[in-house]
């Protein structure tokens, strides 16, 4: 709205102006994001169709938009052609496990760093900063080598202090940022009153950053829940192997059966998503936080 | 913050150090410091140690090789082109991931009909694994059945079907673009938070003083985003750097090793080519060269400085 | 103080982690049933044994899930761990397994020579009985010796042969004599790029999947190969003919584009069994992916084109290996050798040959009971004149992953085909 149209002019016509200026640009702005929206979930519809399409037909030169038939039968049949269950519930042990771990341990350093300068504070601080520099894939054999040494291989605990350990540093990060940003008068009236630094912690300051500890708990989650390369070698067994490994299961000698593979993806994508949006309202005010700092 | 209580006599001396070492930082942090020296840490020192070690092509140790990793890594034909090739990766995924997010978090700013319908797709690659977007991809970018060539064809763009993943011309513009797919509704988040946090009032005091919306944004709205901008960059400069599955999935690497990166060439190395020692001089080489980015980075926005404010 | 109180954080740490640890650990105990992880255990009730095994077909895991039950009822004191990995991760998985000297007990890949050089393995004597490994296909075992020792035994083989669609062919007026030489190859590809539009004349699958077979079938049609007459000849004029004969195939557009990125899996089979191919190097199990897929093309087989002088046609044979890895003091042997014994039986290698699907058989006696199969037949025809991989060198399993990686590059328009055949012979020692 430019300085030309001052309060003097708003008569009915000009404010009919305005609104319908108002109405188209959010009629563009709807139009844009359902644009954005769907860019975004193109790969996914094309999974949904394909993972839905009988196995004759899923090798067409060229491609077919949509399958004659839609074959629902491939989300039952592909629970029989390997063991998904037993993958889904692996992988809901691992990631569930891995976030209770990176909780425990991010949340007490993380409001130690936040609250209280200490000789080696930007050391700590510069570490954890370090840590997230490495990835799991780039360690594979050192990380397999540890494994081995502790008796660990092909178990839950395994999989578990890998992930913890290798993605507690975001934790640490977003919570320190949320525990700053709570006004230390609160937590100081409280210990006046004859609280403790971890009474304090657990009954004022932990309550107050709700969405940090959210944040932090979904972000862990869905991190272990997708980890594939560290899976892959450290599980020898069904009983052990997540979801992201048992899908390369489908991918054969002589054929990829992408009906499966998508299938598979989709059961291990859909979960996460709804996870994901359910919380989405706290996610922005968790990262907002975590900015602030 | 430390308990200043004087002296105490001798038999309380043991319970004050409790108390003492209560109040320190210790307690609180070394379960952290726990499990990074245990989990990040102990590996790292195994690759140091397997770079200087001379493995079989079997695996097995045959003892201590100096530096011979090292001068065969840097022999070898394909590290250079990999190395540039990161470089190019890393600074063109990241710069379009932060450019496009900027304008998306600005549209999921804006209130509108139907906004969250969009928030909740831009969560969805989020939420997936890379693997499976990547997989995603490959599949419609497949040269005889993938639905994008169908789409050309019937557009008229193309006269026949273009093999995307056949070389690294056609294919290398697609890893960039499933790796910016996959990096932007983060980063869209993270300055989006960024923007939820400017107050209304400087927006208000803007529209008052007359400002464009231009204006508003470079003088007001950006300067704002910084420190979301910082961590977008930083951890997007990470994630991509060490990103495997994208170009593994699509391209492997290939054709040959030219769209190989530092991290997929380390791969290779290690469990294709059977060089497990010259593949642990590259895990080095590569922690050093993402070391120095951050690095860079960080001194060039000057952002460690800002800590205590 | 620092240094009690280190100790006294580091206990808290520790039983905090611990306490973490043992949330989670109690999980893997109760769906694990208690299986140790680091080799081959024995006490004095039972051995257990780990066989890393490769997926041919989604029908291998029940297979062998059928095959332990079975062996572990006759076999109380002994505990079998099969683990079923896909060929895309099973090379990497066992050398992750040798590295960290965490060996498995039993393995099955495709080479096993850089394990024999290391001197890792069990002797096929010390795998088998005598009277199992009499019953090997000669050549098979041949092709498992080590500096004249057997250090592997077979378990199944391949021959390959070309295929060709009949009614592509019979489109463009050609029949199988007109394939017999490259020079016949090259006018039919032709002829079909004329007369029959939006096929692929040849396929051609230069990928990282199986890239050393698609040039080794080319490579010994002239003379060529890996290794000939004791030595690596890799470099070869014969290699650098095939080729410039495929590039040349290559950049007139009669075949597959990109060569280096197209293999058989999601490739050149698939596309074969849309009866969007003339021709291609097959191999046996191709009329089951073939069945598999719901094909209806008409197809027929012939010998591999040949450009030798004298005009014979070779195939290629490729064997897989199981093969046993040594433990301390070698206490698995006894273990190994009962199951491998066990899987050899008549019937259960008749079983195994039907989860892999459509292979041939290691054993002189399975490939009698077989040999009825007029699919089979053709193949066992031609294995006399076999070609095999040198796997009998310690360096091959290099050779194999640059070639794998490389040799796709070479027939690119313009490429350098000699360069990439150094880089392929730099791996050689």
């Amino acid at each position: 709205m430019s300085i030309s149209e001052k309060p003097a002019a708003n008569t009915s016509s000009s404010r009919a102006k305005a609104k319908n200026r108002e109405l188209s640009k959010k009629g563009l702005l709807t139009i844009t994001g359902f644009a954005v929206a769907t860019l975004f979930l193109l790969p996914y519809i094309r999974m949904m169709f394909t993972a839905l399409t009988p196995k004759d037909e899923l090798y067409q030169i060229p491609a077919d938009y949509f399958p004659t038939r839609l074959e629902w039968s491939n989300f039952v049949t592909v629970w029989e052609s390997a063991p998904i269950l037993q993958y889904l519930i692996n992988t809901l042990i691992i990631a569930s496990a891995a976030t209770v771990v990176v909780l425990l341990v991010s949340v007490p350093a993380a409001y130690y760093l936040a609250r209280f300068r200490f000789r080696t504070r930007n050391l700590i601080l510069l570490l954890v900063l370090a840590t997230q520099m490495f990835a799991p894939t780039s360690m594979v054999i050192g990380i397999y080598r540890e494994m081995v040494a502790l008796g660990l291989v092909n178990t839950y605990l395994a999989l578990v202090l890998v992930n913890a350990g290798f993605y507690l540093a975001f934790s640490v990060w977003i919570l320190s940022g949320f525990f700053a940003s709570i006004p230390y008068e609160v937590e100081e009236a409280a210990m006046i009153d004859g609280c403790s630094k971890v009474s304090v912690l657990w009954r004022i300051t932990l309550p107050l950053s709700l969405p940090g500890l959210i944040t932090a708990t979904i972000f862990t989650f869905i991190t272990a829940w997708n980890e594939f390369v560290v899976a892959l070698t450290l599980t020898s067994s069904i009983e052990i192997r997540p979801l992201t490994v048992g899908i390369t299961g489908f991918i054969g000698l002589y054929e990829v059966q992408w009906h499966y593979v998508f299938a598979t993806s989709l059961i291990a994508i859909v979960p996460v998503v709804f996870l994901f949006i359910a919380i989405e309202k706290w996610l922005i005010s968790g990262l907002t936080a975590g900015s602030i700092k | 913050m430390n308990t200043t209580t004087p002296a105490p006599p001798a038999k309380r001396r043991k319970k004050s150090l409790i108390r003492r070492f209560l109040a320190g930082p210790l307690p609180w942090i070394t379960p952290m410091l726990l499990l990074i020296l245990a989990i990040v840490l102990w590996p790292v020192y195994e690759m140091g140690r397997t770079s200087v070690l001379e493995i079989s092509g079997s695996g097995v140790t045959k003892g201590f090789a100096g530096l011979e990793n090292y001068r065969e890594l840097f022999d070898n034909p394909n590290l250079l082109g990999a190395i540039s090739r990161t470089f190019f990766w890393v600074i063109t995924v990241v710069a379009i991931t932060i450019f496009i997010s900027l304008f998306l978090a600005q549209l999921l700013n804006a209130k509108f009909p139907g906004r969250r319908f969009v928030r909740y797709a831009l969560i969805v690659p989020w939420a997936a694994s890379v693997i499976m977007t990547a997989t995603s991809f490959r599949w419609m970018l497949d040269g005889y059945y993938g639905i994008l060539n169908r789409i050309l064809l019937d557009l008229g763009l193309v006269e026949e079907a273009i093999d995307w993943m056949g070389s690294a011309e056609t294919s290398l513009p697609w890893l960039i673009i499933v790796a910016v797919f996959v990096s932007l509704p983060f980063t869209t988040f993270v300055i989006l938070a960024g923007l939820q946090t400017v107050p209304g009032e400087v927006y208000e005091a803007a529209k008052v003083d007359g400002a464009s919306a231009r204006k508003t944004y470079f003088s007001i709205t950006f300067p704002l985003l910084r420190t979301s901008l910082f961590i977008a960059t930083v951890i997007n400069l990470i994630n991509v750097f060490n990103q495997f599955p994208i170009i593994w999935v699509m391209t492997g690497g290939g054709p040959g090793y030219t769209t190989d990166t530092t991290t997929t060439l380390m791969y290779k190395l290690a469990f294709r080519s059977q060089e497990i020692g010259q593949s642990a001089a590259l895990s080095v080489v590569n922690f050093g060269i993402i070391l120095i980015f951050v690095l860079i980075y960080i001194r060039a926005t000057g952002f460690g400085k800002r800590e205590d404010r | 103080m620092a240094k009690i109180s280190l100790r006294r954080g580091a206990a808290l740490a520790l039983s905090g982690l611990l306490a973490a640890g043992t949330l989670a650990g109690c999980a893997a105990e109760s769906t694990d049933g208690g299986a140790t992880d680091t080799g081959s255990s024995s006490s004095a009730e039972s051995t257990t044994i780990r066989v890393v095994a490769a997926q041919y077909t989604d029908d291998m895991q029940p297979y062998y899930d059928d095959l332990v039950a079975r062996f572990e009822a006759d076999n109380p004191t002994i505990n079998v761990e099969v683990e079923v990995v896909s060929w895309n991760d099973i090379d990497q998985k066992i050398k992750t397994m040798v590295q960290t000297n965490d060996l498995p007990d039993i393995g099955n890949l495709n080479y096993f020579s850089s394990f024999a050089a290391d001197g890792l393995l069990y002797t096929a004597d010390e795998l088998l009985p005598a009277a199992t490994l009499d019953d090997m296909v000669e050549t098979f075992i041949e092709n498992s010796k080590y500096e004249g020792t057997a250090y592997a035994v077979p378990d199944l083989a391949s021959a390959r042969l070309f295929f060709y669609n009949k009614d592509i062919f019979d489109a463009a007026g050609l029949t199988k004599d007109d394939i017999v030489t490259w020079d016949g190859v090259r006018a039919a590809a032709e002829k079909i790029k004329a007369t029959v539009p939006d096929v692929t004349p040849l396929a051609l699958p230069l990928g990282p999947e199986e890239a050393q077979a698609e040039f080794l079938i080319w490579a010994a049609s002239n003379n060529g190969g890996y290794y000939n007459n004791g030595a690596w000849d890799i470099t070869s004029d014969a290699n650098v003919e095939t080729l410039e004969y495929l590039q040349g195939l290559v950049a007139d557009g009669l075949t597959n584009p990109s060569p280096a990125t197209f293999n058989r899996t999601d490739g050149a089979f698939a596309l074969f069994a849309q009866g969007q191919v003339g021709m291609l190097n097959g191999a046996i199990f191709l009329p089951s992916v073939l069945e598999e897929q719901g094909s209806t093309i008409n197809y027929d087989i012939a010998p591999f084109p040949t450009n030798r002088a004298d005009g014979t046609s070779i195939t290629l044979g490729v064997q897989d290996y199981f093969f046993g890895f040594k433990n301390e003091g070698e206490t698995n042997k006894a273990a190994v050798q009962a199951f491998m014994s066990f899987l050899f039986e008549a019937d259960n290698y008749a079983g195994f040959l039907e989860a892999a699907g459509g292979f041939l058989p290691a054993t002189k006696s399975a490939g009698e009971a077989m040999s009825s199969d007029e699919a089979l037949a053709p193949y066992i025809a031609v294995l006399p004149n076999a070609v095999f991989y040198p796997g009998a060198e310690a360096s091959w399993p290099a050779v194999q992953g640059e070639t794998q990686q490389t040799i796709g590059l070479a027939v690119a328009k313009g490429a350098d085909i000699m360069s990439v055949l150094e880089g392929i012979a730099s791996k050689a020692e």
